[in-house]
């Protein structure tokens, strides 16, 4: 039986001794009552030594490689860029990995100052004034922006009465439904607004069901990669009155595009997983959460802040923390207590190590290859749905697969050849787009591997 | 050791009320601000606000607690100490005094009757204590 | 000239360590000078690019890789030390858990990825639901919640669900005061209103104190058991069957199953919901705050209410079912934190059901050794046997004028970090020791020994106590401050 129990025959004794106890089962029965203590031994298997239980998990991990990460093409939330050496070298130091919340800020100084690092990061990039130290991911970023923004704007309402938000249906469709789950439980409505033929949000069905809206939230670059007009979309829902959520799925775009903070949104929800986070099936990933100031003290999660000691010395601690769920309780502003500290710090180490000119250029990359598999896609035949303006990812018809079971087909045919080839968008949440392949490019994707997966698709065609 | 000027009017919740004439000014205790510790921020309500004796006029906190605030009379406000948005320590400095509140225009002056005086107050704090 | 730089001198931030122009790292796809090459997104227009990233660092690589190494030598981590935080179950976490989790098979694993590429990691999640379900005697588990707090909100919902699917909707929850701090908040999101319950002077909850909150309009009871107190609850049968006769539910807080897992199982008990802090008793990283994982587990007939998507098994493949009509929907973006799933598995399949009964014992034998060692030094309000943590408090040094707060940051002086402290609420100056199965002899009574060595001080030198920490990176931090005029992200 393997355990991680250090104590000795003797140290069990001594400790037995000093309880007055002969074994540890009568400590046990003297705490818990006798007939709760019956339950049989646990049905799972015995425990077995580090390396079987590796060489069981190795087996788990092998369907995974049969694709190989530069001929993977999938994105749609979680995007697979190379996480340099340093990253996991830094972030697995057993000082940040086997440390607790930050609660005695004396000696946590080292995990403070990297989450207002994280802080200042995400308000340069995103250019909003102020950031949180993370939520769980993009999906309960999303959620816990609308939250806020109805709690900020709950004062003026009576009780009872149904407050409206508009989403676009070009969000990621997980972070809908999310929403969705926890407007459920509370006054508030979801109305979704459609694309247009570019891919964009379509200004005339917004303007429909702009008018009472408490906020709007629109993605970008959107579910297909399309970049949204966000000037034009921010000022609409400003002369409705209502306030604008922006979410970013893919972090990296905020590298190359001009950041929503341009564009007098009120909140940036986004997904951080592209910044040196392994995809890990999804999670944990990185909820990003940026607002205005006015918003400060709504807030949800975990902020760091900057203060001194008592010999003048600057330091870093927790702050603002009455908005929270152990001090305010029922009326907290979030039930979250983590943040994903964790992740915050892969991301911290990814962006200081890339830098200015890194981050730009990796957005450059990842657009470069885009286009490229743009040319690709044409050239062997296959239809853009859209034609936006689009950063990494691209929505294809694929001629002859606009069933299920030709898309299933292909797949299969990719597959053997060691491609991914993309998102079946009709299975991803978006029925009405039977027979659409979601296409994501990063700089692990070369130009030739693009090729090679066009290539692939023209022989299926013929 | 805690004063309670003998010219105001408390409540069990440790607000006190300087009446004048047919308006009261309204803050917390030294006893309040002391348990509290460091305030680092005070919620008010806008001038023209109705508040109920008895009933959540706002909130003060400090790092690590956030109490509610009850109005001591009922009555319209209409005057709020701006001045703790940006320098909220003055509750705890001069609670009598700049760390004043609100200030209310009494709607039934004989809910006073209810309060303490500093008196009564002062029994009752040290009697938790 | 040079300085000398005795102990440890502050860190910069990297804003402040940048020289713009160093040669910084080089993404693939770029020239000799980082630049990505000519022609670069030719379609997109300009008005859609933004200029530079103000004040976004820039050094070289070096000098980030000594940036984050100083940092982590200013943090406190189980790997270096002791961490006697109750409630938190700091315990060690194996480092075989890493090297599973980061494999390229998993690490690497898309969420869309098809199917075939999903088997493993589907077979892997769907032995740790068995394996959580076996140790709770539940029958159906979902891993998709982010956090404990996230599982209680799942775990509310779910009872919402149920309620509503029977026709009503009952809109309170009542919580025992010596429950989880969370708790309030997370029901409130479930549109609940919390109602709590004091507790007597036994600590334990009794069918009594709840009785007469029991109304019709109780949709469910949130119970930490054991207790945050450290106590088992040891009237929670008839508790439950009290519940279930007003037509609620109960829901279990299992914040704290370090101390029964093998024992007693939530569901022989009558528990209806529960859920499992992975990062607790599991022994994922907590990664200084975060990402934990908070898998609920329910009984069969809820199994229905679960989040998308389901694991399901059409015999020899795995698949994600979607197709479930009474859902609550979904909780986070993907299948939750599947890389805390990982290590957990790893950790319960090296361990197996003799080990995890054995961790267990384990716990509460090194809880009860502590208490034993500290209850002359610290009041002990409640005696007896505890489970996997004792609660004591300052009564006795105040007429020294020492508190909790003291005490606990000259805790940090010995080089230990301190327990939690003002937690419970229920016990004024709180001093929460869960010290966990992993901890060896020594360094339990190398923590009672400083606490002793505490105790006198507190008497003899007040104010030494008063003013500490003295030896910490940095010293006691002007909280006030940081909360008045809050400064959260550095500017030039």
């Amino acid at each position: 039986m393997a355990t991680f129990v250090p104590h000795t025959p003797d140290d069990r004794a001594r400790i037995l001794r000093t309880l007055r106890a002969a074994d540890g089962a009568q400590v046990l029965a003297e705490a818990i009552p006798p007939e709760l203590l019956s339950t049989p031994r646990l049905d799972l298997p015995r425990g077995r030594s580090e390396q079987e239980v590796v060489a069981e998990l190795a087996d788990y991990a092998r369907p995974g490689t049969l694709v190989a990460p530069e001929r993977s093409f999938l994105g749609g939330g979680i995007y697979n860029h190379y996480r340099p050496a340093a990253v996991s070298a830094l972030a697995s130091r057993g000082e940040f990995l086997t440390a607790y919340t930050p609660y005695q800020p004396e000696v946590s100084q080292g995990t403070l100052q990297v989450v207002f690092e994280f802080q200042t990061l995400i308000t340069q990039l995103t250019g909003m004034p102020v950031a949180n130290a993370s939520l769980y991911d993009g999906a309960t970023a999303l959620t816990e922006a609308v939250l806020m923004l109805d709690r900020a704007a709950q004062r003026g309402r009576k009780t009872g009465e149904r407050a409206r938000v508009v989403i676009a249906r070009s969000v990621h469709p997980h972070y809908r439904r999310v929403l969705a789950t926890y407007l459920k439980n509370l006054e508030l409505d979801i109305v979704e607004v459609a694309w247009g033929a570019d891919g964009r949000v379509a200004a005339d069905r917004l303007a429909d069901v702009l008018p009472g809206a408490l906020a709007v939230a629109v993605q970008s670059p959107n579910f297909f990669g399309v970049i949204e007009d966000l000037d034009a979309l921010s000022a609409a829902a400003r002369k409705a009155g209502a306030h604008r959520i922006a979410v970013v799925n893919e972090p990296v775009s905020l590298g190359l595009l001009r950041p929503p903070g341009d564009f007098d949104f009120d909140v940036v929800a986004g997904e951080g997983q592209g910044f040196g986070i392994a995809p890990s099936f999804g999670g944990p990933a990185l909820g990003l959460f940026a607002t205005r100031e006015t918003y400060l003290r709504q807030c949800p999660g975990r902020l760091v802040g900057q203060t001194e000691d008592r010999d003048g010395k600057r330091g870093f601690c927790l702050t603002l923390s009455t908005r929270e769920q152990h001090i305010r309780r029922e009326r907290a502003t979030s039930n979250i207590c983590t943040n994903q500290g964790h992740t915050v710090l892969q991301a911290a180490i990814f962006l200081t190590l890339l830098g200015r000119r890194g981050l730009r250029s990796l957005a450059s990359v990842c657009a470069q290859r885009c286009e490229h598999a743009r040319d690709a896609a044409r050239a062997a035949g296959c239809e853009l749905l859209f034609h936006g303006p689009s950063f990494n990812e691209l929505a294809l018809r694929i001629p002859g697969a606009h069933t299920a079971s030709a898309m299933a087909n292909l797949e299969q045919r990719l597959l053997a050849q060691g491609f991914a080839g993309g998102i079946r968008l009709a299975e991803a949440g978006y029925p009405e787009l039977a027979g659409g392949l979601l296409m994501c490019t990063t700089e692990v994707n070369g130009e030739a591997d693009i090729d090679g997966l066009f290539q692939e698709v023209r022989r299926w065609l013929s | 050791m805690a004063t309670y000027p003998i010219h105001l009017q408390y409540s069990t919740e440790h607000e006190w009320i300087a009446v004048d004439g047919a308006s009261g000014r309204v803050g917390i205790t030294e006893h309040a601000q002391a348990e509290l510790g460091d305030i680092v921020f005070v919620e008010l309500p806008e001038i023209g606000t109705t508040v109920t004796q008895g009933a959540n006029f706002g909130v003060v906190e400090s790092v690590k607690a956030v109490s509610d605030l009850y109005a001591p009379a009922s009555g319209k406000v209409v005057d709020v100490n701006g001045e703790l948005e940006t320098r909220p320590e003055l509750v705890n400095e001069d609670p009598y005094g700049k760390g004043w509140m609100i200030v209310i225009a009494l709607s039934d002056p004989s809910e006073l009757h209810a309060l303490l005086d500093a008196g009564a107050y002062t029994a009752m704090v040290e009697n938790r204590e | 000239m040079a300085e000398l730089k005795p102990g440890r001198s502050p860190e910069p931030l990297i804003f402040e360590l940048a020289k713009p122009g160093a040669a910084t790292y080089r993404v693939s796809g770029t020239d000799e000078s980082g630049r990505a090459r000519p022609g670069a997104v030719p379609s997109l227009p300009n008005e859609l690019l933004r200029a530079d990233i103000d004040g976004f660092p820039e050094l070289a690589e070096l000098e980030v890789v000594r940036h984050f190494t100083r940092l982590s030598q200013l943090n406190y981590s189980i790997d270096t030390e002791m961490y006697p935080l109750g409630s938190c179950t700091m315990k060690y976490n194996p480092r075989v858990n890493e090297a599973v989790a980061s494999q390229p098979g998993l690490a690497q694993l898309h969420p869309y990825a098809p199917l075939a590429l999903q088997q493993g990691a589907l077979a892997l999640a769907s032995k740790l639901e068995h394996a959580l379900c076996e140790i709770s005697g539940l029958d159906a588990v979902s891993l998709q919640p982010a956090a404990g707090a996230q599982g209680e909100l799942t775990g509310m919902m779910i009872i919402r669900a149920h309620h509503r699917a029977a026709g009503r909707d009952p809109r309170t929850v009542l919580i025992p005061a010596s429950a989880h701090g969370t708790n309030p908040a997370s029901c409130t999101l479930a549109g609940y209103s919390s109602v709590e319950i004091a507790v007597g002077p036994s600590g334990v909850l009794t069918p009594e104190d709840l009785a007469p909150a029991l109304s019709s309009d109780v949709a469910a009871v949130m119970i930490t058991n054991p207790n945050t107190l450290g106590l088992f609850e040891r009237h929670i049968v008839s508790i439950c069957e009290a519940v279930h006769r007003a037509g609620a539910l109960v829901y279990l807080d299992g914040a704290n199953m370090n101390a029964i897992m093998g024992h007693t199982r939530p569901a022989d008990w009558g528990v209806d919901v529960m859920h499992f802090n992975l990062h607790k008793t599991f022994s994922t990283p907590h990664g200084g705050g975060g990402p934990g994982s908070g898998p609920v587990a329910v009984r069969k007939d809820l199994a229905r209410f679960l989040p998308v998507p389901v694991i399901a098994c059409d015999g020899e493949q795995f698949r994600l079912d979607w197709e479930r009509l009474d859902s609550i929907g979904k909780v986070t973006s993907f299948y939750g934190n599947f890389a805390m799933a990982v290590r957990a598995y790893a950790y319960i399949s090296m361990l197996g059901a003799e080990g995890i009964a054995a961790t267990s014992e384990a716990a509460v034998l090194n809880a009860n050794y502590l208490q034993e060692r500290l209850k002359d030094l610290l009041h002990l309000p409640y005696p007896g046997r505890c489970m996997h943590e004792t609660v004591l408090n300052d009564e006795r040094q105040h007429a020294a004028g020492i508190k909790t707060l003291d005490m606990a940051k000259r805790l940090l002086d010995y080089g230990f970090h301190p327990p939690t402290v003002y937690f419970p609420l229920i016990v004024a100056g709180a001093f929460m020791v869960e010290p966990t199965e992993s901890e060896p002899l020594h360094r339990l009574d190398a923590f009672a020994d400083a606490m002793a060595a505490i105790v006198a001080e507190a008497t003899l030198d007040p104010e030494l106590v008063h003013n500490a920490p003295h030896t910490t990176p940095v010293r006691r931090l002007d909280e006030a401050r940081a909360a008045r005029k809050p400064i959260l992200r550095w500017t030039p």
